[in-house]
């Protein structure tokens, strides 16, 4: 894939999860999710100075994370 | 509304004196509030510039003054009790001057108050920054050379990774936190949509220029340096990202340094 049409996709599923984000119907766990969002860039900073792991493995630990924060604040919720 | 001076006399007369001279009573059977209207609290509230209300002064209300009433009716100590009047207005030329417009209800508290900013400029102001927050993080991977060093280093070339790109760099958690602070909570109209694609079509043109100018360095030159440092800036940014605070030398964001450390440590390996 020409890496032009990559960017161009990657800008727009970043702006679709942003619509997705948008619409969500409760309030976002602001420390949680900065946590989720550090770890998952580490991951991917990690995998291109060459750790044994692919790139998409950052996407796992995103997604682990923001599921967890989100847990953690409904389960502290009163 | 404030009644200037008249609570104090009111207070200095006695009960029988007050009743004989015609002023209202309070359920208690003393002089004031019964005239001067509701509790004290809130007249102070109601004209005090810095107990009030973003303007400075809450808007009186205007209420009827009791003057035409019998006295039972206002309370002469025969176990009436007064109904609650509110605010007793005064013609303005019994105002003693210096009141505000604003506070007799002549003119909204903006026209005398300039300098105070009305509660939804308020919010619209925080509206606009969380927009400008928005725009910012989902151009930042393009501005400090993030996608220009992923595109220049052919990390763009498949699907899976432009994904990874999307979520993680481009927009990721600043992003959608700043998305969720400027529309989330409320549905949003056609405006903000229109807001939204006009900030998509600058960051998707941002995020393609920056891919394009990576793509022409890597078929220009080979990098040695700039392939490890995009991963270091990663490194950084995820460290901003979780919290910590990190140096900024020259009031220059550290990632943005290490891509100059870096651009430079590049070019002087090209020199013999």
């Amino acid at each position: 894939m020409d890496p032009l049409i990559g960017a161009a996709v990657a800008a727009w599923v970043a702006w679709i999860s942003i619509l997705v984000v948008i619409h969500l119907p409760w309030r976002l766990p602001v420390r949680g999710l900065r946590r989720a969002g550090g770890a998952a860039l580490a991951v991917l900073a990690a995998s291109i100075l060459g750790a044994p792991f692919p790139m998409w493995a950052s996407l796992l630990v995103l997604a682990g994370g923001v599921i967890m924060a989100t847990a953690w604040r409904g389960a502290a919720a009163p | 509304m404030r009644l200037y001076g008249m609570k104090k006399e009111a207070d200095a007369l006695s009960a029988p004196a007050a009743a004989a001279a015609g002023m209202p009573l309070d359920r208690h059977g003393a002089p004031g509030p019964a005239m001067c209207g509701g509790s004290d609290r809130r007249r102070d509230r109601a004209t005090d510039p810095v107990e009030g209300d973003a303007h400075g002064i809450i808007a009186p209300r205007r209420r009827r003054a009791p003057t035409d009433l019998p006295a039972a009716a206002q309370g002469n100590g025969e176990g009436n009790v007064p109904p609650d009047w509110g605010d007793v207005l005064l013609p303005d030329d019994q105002l003693p001057v210096g009141i505000p417009a604003a506070a007799r209800g002549a003119a909204p508290a903006s026209a005398v108050f300039p300098d105070a900013a009305p509660a939804n400029a308020v919010h619209a102001n925080a509206a606009d920054q969380a927009r400008a927050n928005l725009l910012m993080m989902t151009c930042l991977g393009a501005a400090d050379g993030t996608i220009l060093l992923l595109a220049a280093t052919g990390r763009l070339a498949s699907l899976a990774m432009a994904i990874v790109v999307g979520l993680t760099v481009v927009s990721g958690i600043g992003a959608w936190i700043a998305a969720y602070a400027a529309f989330g909570g409320r549905r949003p109209g056609r405006r903000d949509y229109s807001v939204l694609a006009r900030m998509a079509g600058i960051s998707i043109a941002a995020t393609v220029a920056a891919a394009w100018l990576g793509v022409a360095l890597g078929q220009a030159m080979t990098f040695h340096i700039l392939p490890k440092a995009a991963g270091v800036v990663l490194f950084l940014v995820a460290a901003e990202v979780w919290g910590v605070r990190l140096p900024r030398p020259g009031h220059v964001p550290l990632p943005l340094a290490a891509i100059a450390l870096a651009a430079v440590l590049e070019v002087l390996l090209w020199i013999p």
